[in-house]
């Protein structure tokens, strides 16, 4: 679906040069569910606004399978509009498709139905609890028909119940949709619990670490978590 | 009776009983002869007035509202128009702000004889005045609210591959709307206290006009009568604002509120 080739990028501020990523490479399969663990400040987002197209790197490029990819991000904070009820919200990403009027229609009620806000459509965001801005946040992204779908942390402002709800929910949505997912995250257990593969990532400048299948994880148990959580334990923060 | 109601009536009655006294206290210094009537006209006198005279008094009122409305809209729309394009193109920014900040400090009403050179006697010079009066606050607003447009709001849209015209219009406006709101209400004051300054020198057109002919003659409760008339008409504008802005303008504040 997606190859990341050597992708470097280096900030200038006034402290200097700062190497955020160094020479990034992996792949995401088809229907991939590809968790990216790395410490609070690592370059995750930094790697996720490369791949989207939104940060050019400094080296390195990012191959997809077809040109026009469609790599909407879900981030970690709502990011909904305020001005616009959920239902805009919703249908925000589709002003550039210039898509019949009963079409963008006929696609809200699909979204709204996978995301279980049906009666929330006219709602401010602000009128919605954590879970329910992320689920709309979630619902604008996939309306577009994504590619790939991009998640920058986007549970952690939520509760941990709250957080195991929408995980499930997202499971059951690409367990629908096929849809592949990189997903950013600096909870080991999320990582190992939902996905299909773990890029481990190290800190200052941030470099692929370690390549995990989950499956194996489940079968070793804890142990793989504990040396996960080694891994991170180790950097420098 | 409980709390709530005892502070709505406090809240009318107190209001109520003040202006009640000032008249009476007015028209008791008059009557008594301690001002002439000619200077301060008693409070009855400017009320008798208004009867003999409240067809001039309404083509008066609204002649000014014209003005006000004609130059209000036009100004506001240049303003918010100009002002997304400076608070968004630093280009357009560096090199039009200046000039406009020297012009903005011109105070208003100096213009005036300019637009009465350059389009002679008229409305055009008073709804100019009108356009300038209501131009630069709603300018200065708007470019403050489109640069601090949250940039997670233009992120956003960038990632949907969004253009920039429909991130302007769909994003950078509303996302600036609290801060032109409020551009647009101090714009709507300027207006109503410069368009019949501007109506006053050109003597006799609107309220302004009305003052400043009746001034002439000696006709101070027609002139007291203008002055309330324009405090009861900044009064309702100003309302009829806050009515537009709450349930129209920025409804998702509204709610919030």
């Amino acid at each position: 679906m997606l190859k990341v080739k050597n992708i470097s990028k280096i900030f200038d501020n006034k402290a200097g040069k700062i190497h955020v990523l160094n020479d990034i490479n992996f792949e995401l399969h088809k229907s991939e569910f590809l968790a990216m663990l790395g410490s609070s400040g690592c370059g995750k987002t930094t790697l996720l606004k490369i791949i989207s197209g939104l940060e050019k790197p400094d080296s390195g490029k990012v191959v997809f399978q077809h040109k026009n990819c469609k790599t909407p991000i879900v981030w970690q904070e709502h990011r909904l509009l305020p001005w616009y009820t959920v239902k805009q919200n919703i249908v925000f990403g589709l002003e550039m498709n210039n898509i019949e009027k009963s079409e963008t229609e006929k696609k809200l009620k699909k979204y709204i139905n996978l995301i279980k806000l049906n009666g929330f459509e006219d709602y401010y965001p602000f009128q919605l609890s954590g879970g329910m801005q992320q689920r709309v946040a979630i619902a604008r992204a996939m309306i577009i028909e994504p590619d790939i779908l991009l998640m920058d942390e986007p549970f952690s402002s939520v509760d941990y119940h709250t957080k195991m709800i929408l995980f499930n929910e997202l499971k059951r949505i690409q367990k629908i949709t096929k849809l592949p997912i990189i997903y950013v995250t600096h909870d080991t257990r999320d990582a190992i619990s939902f996905a299909d593969r773990v890029i481990v990532l190290s800190s200052k400048p941030t470099k692929v670490q370690k390549i995990i299948d989950t499956k194996e994880i489940k079968l070793l148990s804890m142990p793989m978590e504990k040396e996960i959580c080694g891994l991170l334990e180790g950097q420098t923060l | 009776m409980n709390k709530i109601k005892l502070l709505k009536i406090k809240g009318l009655a107190y209001p109520l009983g003040s202006i009640v006294l000032l008249l009476i206290i007015w028209e008791s210094i008059v009557k008594l002869g301690f001002v002439k009537s000619i200077f301060l006209p008693p409070p009855s006198a400017v009320f008798l007035s208004l009867l003999g005279n409240y067809e001039y008094l309404i083509i008066s009122i609204l002649i000014t509202l014209k003005h006000i409305a004609i130059g209000y809209f036009i100004g506001v729309l240049l303003a918010v128009f100009l002002g997304i394009l400076i608070g968004w193109y630093k280009n357009i920014d560096l090199s039009i702000s200046p000039i406009l900040l020297i012009i903005s400090t011109i105070p208003i009403v100096t213009f005036f004889p300019l637009f009465i050179l350059w389009f002679g006697l008229g409305i055009t010079p008073i709804i100019l005045c009108a356009v300038i009066a209501a131009f630069f606050p709603t300018l200065s607003a708007t470019v403050s609210g489109v640069k601090k447009v949250n940039k997670d709001y233009i992120e956003v849209a960038k990632n949907f591959n969004m253009d920039e015209k429909r991130i302007l219009i769909k994003v950078i406006l509303p996302a600036s709307l609290p801060y032109i709101t409020n551009g647009l209400r101090l714009s709507i004051q300027l207006t109503f206290l410069i368009t019949p300054v501007a109506e006053m020198l050109m003597g006799d057109v609107g309220l302004g006009g009305f003052i400043w002919k009746n001034a002439d003659l000696f006709r101070t409760e027609l002139v007291i009568l203008g002055q309330i008339t324009l405090g009861v008409m900044g009064l309702s504008l100003f309302k009829i604002f806050d009515l537009v802005e709450k349930n129209y303008i920025l409804p998702w504040m509204r709610i919030k509120k």
